[in-house]
């Protein structure tokens, strides 16, 4: 089953059970729940005011995008090593929903520097870095779609995405290879206990919810695939004497 | 030099809190749009599973 893949890989076999549907259903309602915990309950930032609450949605956003493009990472690599179409399918799912959540978080970001830095926008390294991040996975995706051969779709998206996946590290760590204006990364340790828990609440329901849309768009890729001509096996190099 | 310095100014500088007050709009705006996105991929998934359940099921028959 291709839902199992997203399952498996992230929560374990307690929740492989789970249909794809109940863990959207899960991740949405938790998402709901955490945001409205974040937007009512949570108290506001000394110096940010109301403002942080933008954070209960945007660094969530953030993990579950940088994970997703690292899961495609894992995926291309998978490819190249055991040449099974599946995990090519697995890359788009899983880079799909990446680019989603990057262009997202670079959407959210840009409101909260509006009235934090006084501008939408800023060449700083850590936006610049997202930037280049949401427009490297984007151009795979749209590249995949020129190329009707599935074997050498997958090959080249493959390659492209090991490629483009440099940039996932650094945009993690932007905030402390150079001077930036971003904050440095957030997690339960650098912030304070009152906003931990629905911090907490929104990251485990975006990966809920990413976990069964993957699942689901994992099913779609294959099944057009499948349905679609049969691939031509792998181009096995010839013996240089083979055809003397 | 601080206390020269507001002296000859006549009165203290006033120095910025850095607190940010209200805000409210872009807090809501930042949920409204994430909603959507978060919806609309959502729905996309789902419907585009939907087409091509149809698509095969119309190619077989």
């Amino acid at each position: 089953m291709a839902h199992s893949f997203a399952t498996r890989a992230l929560i374990g076999s307690s929740a492989e059970r789970m249909k794809p549907k109940t863990l959207v259903g899960v991740g949405g309602a938790l998402l709901a729940a955490g945001s409205l915990w974040g937007l009512t309950f949570a108290p506001a930032e000394i110096f940010m005011g109301d403002v942080y609450r933008i954070f209960y949605i945007h660094v969530p956003t953030a993990w579950i995008g940088l994970l997703m493009l690292t899961a495609a990472f894992i995926c291309a690599l998978s490819y190249l090593l055991k040449g099974d179409l599946k995990w090519d399918d697995r890359l788009e799912a899983t880079m799909e929903a990446g680019v989603v959540l990057s262009a997202l978080l670079t959407i959210q970001g840009s409101i909260w520097a509006k009235p934090t830095w006084g501008v939408w926008w800023n060449w700083d390294p850590r936006l610049t870095t997202t930037a280049i991040l949401v427009f490297a996975f984007a151009g795979i995706l749209a590249l995949r779609t020129s190329l009707k051969e599935p074997r050498r779709r997958a090959m080249v998206s493959a390659v492209a995405t090991i490629v483009a996946a440099a940039d996932v590290p650094l945009v993690y760590f932007s905030v402390r290879f150079w001077n930036s204006l971003h904050q440095i990364q957030s997690s339960p340790e650098t912030v304070s206990a009152a906003f931990v828990w629905p911090l907490r609440v929104n990251a485990i329901a975006v990966l809920i919810l990413m976990m069964g849309l993957i699942s689901i768009r994992t099913e779609t890729i294959a099944r057009l695939r499948e349905a679609g001509s049969e691939p031509p096996p792998l181009d096995v190099p010839q013996p240089t004497g083979a055809n003397q | 030099m601080n206390r020269i310095l507001i002296l000859l100014q006549g009165s203290a500088p006033v120095a910025p809190s850095g607190e940010i007050v209200g805000g409210w709009e872009y807090v809501i705006a930042v949920y409204i749009i994430s909603a959507l996105v978060y919806g609309g991929y959502a729905y996309s998934v789902f419907r585009r599973d939907n087409v091509s359940r149809s698509a095969i099921k119309e190619t077989k028959s």
